[in-house]
């Protein structure tokens, strides 16, 4: 790879990293970022015809968690991630809707005796490690936009509810909350942007580093997104818990999709295995 | 862990659990397990517990309790929560409406309204709440005009919760504009089957509806005025100091740290261990706080800075019970979906996280500003 086309696609990376916490602050439907990323894995294949013809329709991600497979949104398609990493067609697997807290539509997909496609059986494909790796980095990206969408409503709530003769967001009980989510928020949000863009420096990197970080940046956004979604919802009282307010909104979303991907603890015992010092 | 309880005590919690160990116990709460919350009012064990002076312990013999002691309500709290009985009738009834009726009804307003309470036949909410009435709830500004023997209430009041199958509301209206915005506070006994009474439904987050309801003219004879004229503040704090033992949100804690452990247990993971151990220590030490002021209420002394770290300790622990039960369970599991719908609106009633804060700091001589 020329070190032009790593810094073009360090860029690409960067803007999929913004796009995807941009959709998250105004809660957009997270399924769109694992649509994306589906088209990525099968990209980054040597795949015949029929399967890229295939791939141009939506594809959603089979992802395991919690004892059962699990994907979101309706798509035609369905990659089921891991190793090998197997494409069905959604006709030929069991589905069964979930109830989750997300409005989005979630369903446990069980392949039974469907076969499927096999789009890559190689345990250590550095192309599906760096597709990973960027799953994650956008996951914690999109998870990072909600809590950001949060705070942001949360904040103009607090100046405008007047409680004892003052909006409460002049109460520094109320207003360092939020000040100190919108700190970490910002230091995560910066270490997003890095670890996305250092996804696709080099090969070498995205082997070693890259994988690792993004799991600990997504644990790390899993947890602040259910922490600032639950306090800028607490800030609104009883009012933000209206179906028709958005504060209920990106609570709901920030649970429903902290665990996507495992728990925080279990990412961050993914991400340990980082070889520290490597730069 | 567990508070010591006097024999006395143990007999009534083991005379209690053998009443909800009865088959038709089992047989409503299994009819009642898939119906929405507003509809799942559980009448058979209200009625059982009723038939027994149980619902209603510490109320005098008269009006169908038992002359007991507020430990032995607290008992009937642990328990409904304990076997998974919907409790929030029971909070707004007997805890919330109850309570306040017995502190300060008169002896015709207690005969009348109680002993149908007490037998689990009819239900109450409080209405204190308004749109731009939360915290501030001296700011309220539903009012209430004198008319020929007795009042016309008009205003909105907002986020209640059961309101749809009670026979009355306590509500606070306002009936002076004189003075602080506290002395002009009165509370009224209103009969919610008035046709200018309107509730209509809020879709919420949490899964017990809303309520908004509209007081359009509704008329309240001067007979069903609760407690002073004027005087409905201090009636009012009192009643929100006796919500404030914590005893309900500690026995919620507990009943959900006993269905998550249930699903950590089945589970091989340290991570999870630790956080369910942690979570249990503070549901004990929550448990033991919120029994202490159930002695100082029996003592007739509750304190409201304890009061307040008890509500505060307790209902913060529920939102982070509700947040390992998502880790544990997954973003699709009934029990944490539930939990996580529930959790939030814990940390706002009976008064928010950061007015509790505000009480306890006052204690400390920090009080002021916040
Ligand atoms: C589940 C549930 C059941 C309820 N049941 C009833 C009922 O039966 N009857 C009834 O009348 N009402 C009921 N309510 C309403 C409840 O009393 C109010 O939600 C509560 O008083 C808080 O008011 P608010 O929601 O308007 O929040 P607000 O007063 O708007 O406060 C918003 C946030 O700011 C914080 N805040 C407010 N003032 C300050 C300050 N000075 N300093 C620092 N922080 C501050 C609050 O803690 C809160 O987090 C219920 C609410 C819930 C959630």
């Amino acid at each position: 790879m020329s070190a032009e086309l790593d810094m073009e696609a360090a860029r690409d990376s960067a803007s999929a990293y913004l796009a995807a916490f941009h959709s998250g602050t105004v809660a957009d439907p997270y399924a769109a970022i694992e649509h994306a990323i589906a088209a990525e894995f099968l990209a980054g294949h040597d795949i015949d015809e029929v399967m890229r013809a295939r791939a141009a329709s939506p594809v959603a991600l089979l992802i395991p968690g919690h004892g059962q497979a699990i994907a979101v949104g309706s798509a035609g398609w369905l990659l089921a991630v891991g190793s090998p990493l197997v494409l069905y067609a959604a006709d030929d697997i069991t589905r069964q809707p979930l109830r989750s807290l997300s409005e989005e539509e979630l369903y446990a997909a069980d392949a039974g005796p469907a076969t499927g496609l096999v789009v890559c059986d190689k345990p250590d494909c550095t192309a599906c490690a760096l597709t990973q790796a960027r799953l994650h980095s956008r996951a914690g990206a999109y998870l990072c936009g909600l809590a950001q969408g949060a705070v942001n409503a949360a904040v103009r709530r607090v100046q405008e509810r007047v409680q004892f003769g003052r909006p409460i967001g002049n109460n520094q009980a109320v207003a360092f909350q939020l000040s100190a989510l919108t700190a970490r928020l910002t230091a995560l949000h910066a270490l997003g942007e890095h670890v996305a863009t250092r996804i696709e420096a080099g090969r070498t990197e995205a082997e070693t580093v890259a994988p690792a970080d993004a799991s600990r940046l997504l644990a790390a956004c899993s947890e602040l997104a259910v922490e600032a979604t639950t306090t800028a919802l607490h800030l609104h009282g009883a009012f933000g818990l209206r179906s028709d307010q958005d504060a209920q909104r990106f609570y709901r979303k920030a649970c429903a999709f902290s665990v996507r991907h495992g728990t925080p603890a279990r990412l961050r015992l993914a991400g340990s295995t980082r070889r520290e010092g490597s730069r | 862990m567990n508070p010591t309880l006097t024999p006395e005590l143990q007999l009534f919690r083991q005379e209690l659990r053998d009443l909800l160990a009865r088959p038709e116990v089992a047989a409503e709460l299994a009819a009642i397990a898939d119906v929405p919350p507003e509809e799942c009012f559980p009448e058979t064990v209200y009625q059982l517990l009723g038939a027994h002076q149980m619902l209603a312990p510490a109320w005098p013999r008269r009006y169908g309790g038992r002359d007991a002691t507020a430990a032995h309500a607290a008992i009937v709290q642990e328990e409904l929560s304990g076997h998974g009985i919907p409790d929030m009738p029971f909070i707004n009834t007997i805890t919330n409406a109850g309570a306040l009726l017995l502190f300060v009804a008169s002896a015709e307003q207690k005969a009348r309204f109680l002993p149908p309470l007490a037998a689990g036949l009819g239900t109450m909410v409080v209405l204190y709440s308004e749109a731009e009435a939360g915290s501030d709830l001296a700011s309220l500004r539903t009012r209430a005009e004198r008319v020929d023997g007795g009042w016309r209430l008009y205003g909105s009041k907002w986020y209640a919760v059961q309101v749809r199958r009670a026979g009355y509301a306590v509500v606070a209206a306002r009936t002076s504009d004189r003075g602080r915005a506290e002395a002009g506070i009165t509370l009224f006994l209103v009969a919610l089957d008035n046709p200018a009474v309107k509730a209509s439904l809020v879709e919420s987050l949490y899964p017990d509806p809303f309520y908004e309801v509209l007081l359009d003219g509704v008329h309240v004879p001067d007979c069903d005025v609760l407690g002073p004229v004027d005087g409905g503040w201090f009636v009012l704090a009192a009643g929100l100091a006796i919500e404030r033992t914590g005893v309900d949100y500690n026995a919620k804690a507990n009943s959900w740290l006993k269905t998550v452990a249930k699903q950590v247990e089945a589970r091989d993971d340290a991570v999870l261990r630790d956080r369910l151990v942690s979570l249990q220590t503070q549901a004990a030490a929550g448990r033991v706080l919120a029994w202490r002021l159930v002695e100082r209420q029996q003592e007739g002394d509750l304190n409201a800075e304890e009061a307040a770290m008890a509500k505060w300790f307790n209902s913060e622990l529920c939102v982070k019970v509700a947040q390992l039960a998502l880790d544990v369970g997954g973003p699709a599991d009934a029990t944490s979906v539930a939990m996580l719908r529930e959790a939030p609106g814990l940390t706002l009633s009976a008064g928010g996280s950061e007015i509790m804060l505000e009480i306890i700091g006052s204690s400390l001589g920090l009080g002021g500003t916040s």
